[in-house]
């Protein structure tokens, strides 16, 4: 009786100090904590700067911008968690958008347009993921080519007109609203969360990070590590051409420049959230509190009536800012 | 001048709450050679880093030549004449041996142009000098690790310090490029340089240091004279307790004649060609040879690292093609790998992530993480292996050598392997571990595991296995029983392909 007591004490003992354990570690372990202040510190601010802020309008447009550039973070952090890098995503997302027009005009229906639609991003990702993993082709060299190649053919599908006036039942998709919020707001917040959840625990994508913590050590672990980096360029070029499509849905047209300069801001998100650019860190929690961020600082502009050549140059500073942050910090590990 | 080149007093050290080092003092003289010694995490390397001004001291400071010098980082210790040779070497591979020696100094005329002679000749003058047998002009690429590690040392010479800091010099030298590393050692004391040496073998310890600092857990148990301490008593400082006699021999158990990998004419047409054994459950099988004689490179190939080979593999009497990792893992083999850092562990990842990253499946439900198996593997190998870390989410980057390399081994048991290939299992590990580990090999061999072992140590071989293979020049040799092994006709059997190619020039 005695001795049963004592161990149900040290398995409650043991069971409560896990406990402990999991909350402490939980709470150091929560690296996005200064960025989540940064953002309600912006937020606080522009409510005292500009009363346009709280506009549900204005509220709106911020969390639309947002949403696009989120399904293109999901794929993009996935990329540099495992060491990889994508600059194509913003021509994939025009032509994403381009491809499910020109079905739509072709008279397609249209679930079947945007499985096309969908269709052409994931196949611009398997070539880029071919070229990186099976030519050895640096990423960047790559996804950079890819991304004038991507533009360029929009431009001759289109003959650099896009395609205007989409028909209405393909528009109403990203244009209906729940409560006053669009479509692509609600799918941001389903993916967000599920990548969070995936990324952070399950022991797919848990694969992920190793390969970018350590190639060779993953490879030396059995890890597929060609196939699933192959694979986070599918992914990528997948969940760009997705929001082309909303974009396109949203607009009611497929503009030929839609995703113009979309990569760095997504990149700069990404980077601010966490993502290390070599690899193995990263979560989509950051990232998303990265775009959040990224929103926010462009509204704070338009509110404030900043001119659109100070907003790029402000991109352009930020993610200097950022790299410069992650290069200290591993430095500082070292 | 003070008859002490460096002396260090009351250095402390803590990184967050865990204390690292406690109040040492110590000196060292002019000529003179101290070795560290002490159980992996001890403190040595933090010891000798903040000598080199790599981390700062939170509290004591540091004499060189009688004056305080407050050495806040890597410059000021080169500027004091602190030089450390790096155990990740830092040599550029295409260049030539003066090339590197003088990298940063390469003397030039008065528009830029390499003195080319010079440069050669001031080359010459070290190398004859400390009489190492290396030339000048060879590229680097093509010498072994010994003259690598030769070549790094003259690197740090060249900047004529006083102080030279080996940590863990030998841990991937051959027996003979040892000798060469002594030698050099040994006209570097002559030359009046003075060393710190730190090492897990004891013999090299008693064979080249004066005296012998023993550090505890961070805390200076003492410091000897080489003559009035002997082996066992430095044992006992170092790690406090009695242990096991050291490759003390113990009657060899039955084997099994199990065949499980069955290798026929293997070549890969570039290392090793016509290579054929058998490794049987329950078998140890020792592969012994000089670097570049082709062992490890079958190894390798096994374990699917190089596609083009010729022969066939057999496991468990079926023929596989061993085109990637991911089919030897599926297969149930192991590799523990010569490089922990390049090649074996996540370095910016935390200790438990390390353990488990090739048992995914088998601490998830449902196919995602479950925090309470991940702490079950990580507290049992941590117990297992007396691995030293502060918390199981620390990152395996802060780790000290041997308790990185401890969470190679718990890496490799976690996957409960049916055949283990390990190269170099025990490098940089301290003897108690030491032997802790190679009774855990064993154990696994009695559970029907086979094993090849490699080692840069031929006694851990010799100690460990029950059957040994010679390669000398990408082939096999000679096959060798337990019953007749003995080191000294192995040491000569295993040099004979490169007397025979020397002899032939
Ligand atoms: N940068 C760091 N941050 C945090 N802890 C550290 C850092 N460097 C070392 N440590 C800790 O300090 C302790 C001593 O490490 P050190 O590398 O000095 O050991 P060592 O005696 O060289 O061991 P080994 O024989 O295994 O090389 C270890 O517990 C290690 O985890
Ligand atoms: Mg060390």
């Amino acid at each position: 009786m005695n001795i049963r007591n004592t161990r149900h004490d040290s398995q409650l003992f043991e069971k409560n100090n896990l406990l402990k354990n999991r909350i402490i570690s939980g709470i150091s372990g929560f690296n996005e904590l200064p960025l989540l202040i940064v953002n309600i510190v912006i937020i606080v601010a522009l409510i005292f700067l500009s009363p346009n802020f709280l506009n549900p309008q204005n509220l709106i447009a911020v969390l639309m911008g947002a949403s696009f550039d989120s399904i293109v973070a999901i794929g993009m952090t996935l990329l540099l968690i495992s060491g990889g890098f994508d600059l194509s995503v913003g021509s994939i997302v025009g032509f994403g958008g381009v491809m499910a027009g020109k079905m739509l005009v072709l008279g397609q229906s249209v679930p079947v347009s945007i499985i096309i639609g969908l269709l052409s991003g994931a196949f611009i990702g398997f070539l880029n993921g071919f070229i990186v993993t099976k030519i050895k082709v640096n990423p960047l060299i790559t996804t950079l080519a890819m991304m004038q190649i991507v533009r360029g053919i929009i431009y001759i599908i289109t003959k650099a007109l896009g395609i205007p006036l989409l028909p209405d039942n393909f528009s109403i998709i990203a244009q209906k609203q729940f409560y006053g919020i669009q479509t692509p707001v609600f799918v941001m917040i389903v993916l967000v969360v599920l990548a969070e959840v995936f990324y952070r625990k399950s022991i797919f994508f848990k694969q992920f990070y190793f390969i970018g913590g350590n190639e060779e050590s993953a490879r030396l672990s059995g890890i597929k590590v060609d196939k699933l980096k192959w694979l986070t360029y599918i992914i990528s070029g997948t969940l760009a051409s997705l929001a082309g499509i909303l974009m396109a849905s949203r607009m009611g047209g497929a503009q030929s420049a839609a995703g113009t300069g979309m990569e760095l801001r997504v990149i700069t998100a990404c980077v601010i959230g966490g993502c290390s650019l070599s690899g193995g860190q990263g979560t989509i929690f950051g990232s998303f509190l990265g775009v959040l961020l990224m929103a926010l600082i462009v509204n704070a502009f338009n509110l404030l009536g900043v001119s659109v050549y100070w907003q790029q140059t402000a991109t352009g500073l930020i993610l200097l800012s950022a790299v410069l942050v992650d290069v200290l910090r591993r430095r500082k590990m070292q | 001048m003070s008859e002490k080149l460096l002396e260090a007093v009351n250095i402390s050290k803590s990184f967050f709450s865990n204390k690292v080092l406690d109040d040492i003092n110590f000196n060292i003289g002019y000529g003179e050679v101290l070795g560290l010694v002490g159980e992996n995490g001890a403190g040595k390397s933090t010891l000798v880093k903040i000598l080199t001004g790599v981390h700062n001291p939170d509290n004591g400071y540091i004499m060189i030549e009688g004056s305080k010098v407050n050495i806040k980082n890597i410059g000021i210790a080169k500027n004091q004449g602190i030089n450390i040779g790096f155990q990740e070497l830092s040599l550029t591979n295409n260049l030539s041996v003066a090339e590197n020696i003088f990298i940063g100094k390469i003397p030039s005329n008065h528009i830029g142009f390499v003195k080319t002679k010079q440069l050669y000749d001031m080359a010459d003058d070290l190398i004859k000098k400390f009489k190492v047998g290396i030339q000048a002009k060879d590229k680097v690429e093509k010498l072994s690790i010994g003259n690598k590690q030769i070549v790094e040392i003259l690197k740090s010479i060249s900047s004529n310090p006083k102080l030279l800091i080996l940590d863990e010099p030998t841990s991937s030298l051959e027996e003979l490029e040892v000798e060469n590393l002594f030698k050099l050692i040994l006209e570097l004391k002559k030359n009046n340089y003075s060393i710190i040496y730190i090492s897990h073998n004891l013999d090299e310890i008693f064979r080249i240091t004066d005296r012998i600092l023993v550090l505890r857990d961070g805390k200076n148990i003492g410091i000897f004279n080489r003559e009035e301490i002997d082996k066992k008593g430095l044992i006992n400082k170092i790690i406090n307790k009695e242990i096991k006699e050291f490759f003390a021999s113990e009657d060899k158990k039955a084997k099994s004649l199990e065949v499980l990998l069955d290798v026929n004419n293997l070549s890969d047409h570039e290392n090793f060609k016509n290579v054929s054994f058998q490794l049987n459950k329950g078998e140890i099988l020792g592969f012994a040879g000089l670097v570049g004689s082709g062992k490890v490179e079958v190894c390798k190939t096994i374990f699917g690292l190089s596609k083009k080979y010729s022969g066939d593999i057999f496991l468990k009497g079926k023929k596989i093609f061993f085109k990637s990792p991911v089919v030897a893992r599926r297969k149930k083999i192991s590799f523990i790998s010569e490089d922990r850092k390049v090649s074996g562990l996540f370095l910016r990842d935390s200790v438990s992530n390390n353990m488990i990253s090739e048992i995914l499946k088998a601490v998830s439900v449902a196919n995602f993480l479950s925090n309470f198996k991940v702490s079950v593997i990580a507290k049992k190998f941590i117990d297992l292996l007396k691995i030293k870390i502060a918390k199981t989410t620390q990152n395996v980057m802060f780790l000290s050598g041997g308790n990185q390399q401890k969470i190679m081994v718990s890496k490799c048991l976690a996957s409960k392997p049916e055949m283990i290939i390990a190269v170099d299992p025990t490098r940089g590990i301290d003897i108690g571990s030491k032997a802790d580990i190679h009774e855990i090999l064993k154990e696994q061999a009695k559970k029907g595991v086979g094993i090849i072992l490699i080692s840069s140590e031929l006694d851990e071989v010799i100690h460990m296995s029950d059957r040994i293979l010679i390669f000398v020049n990408g082939e096999i040799i000679e096959n060798i029983n337990s019953e007749d092994f003995d080191s000294q006709k192995i040491s000569l059997a295993i040099n004979k392909g490169k007397d025979e190619k020397e002899n032939s020039k």
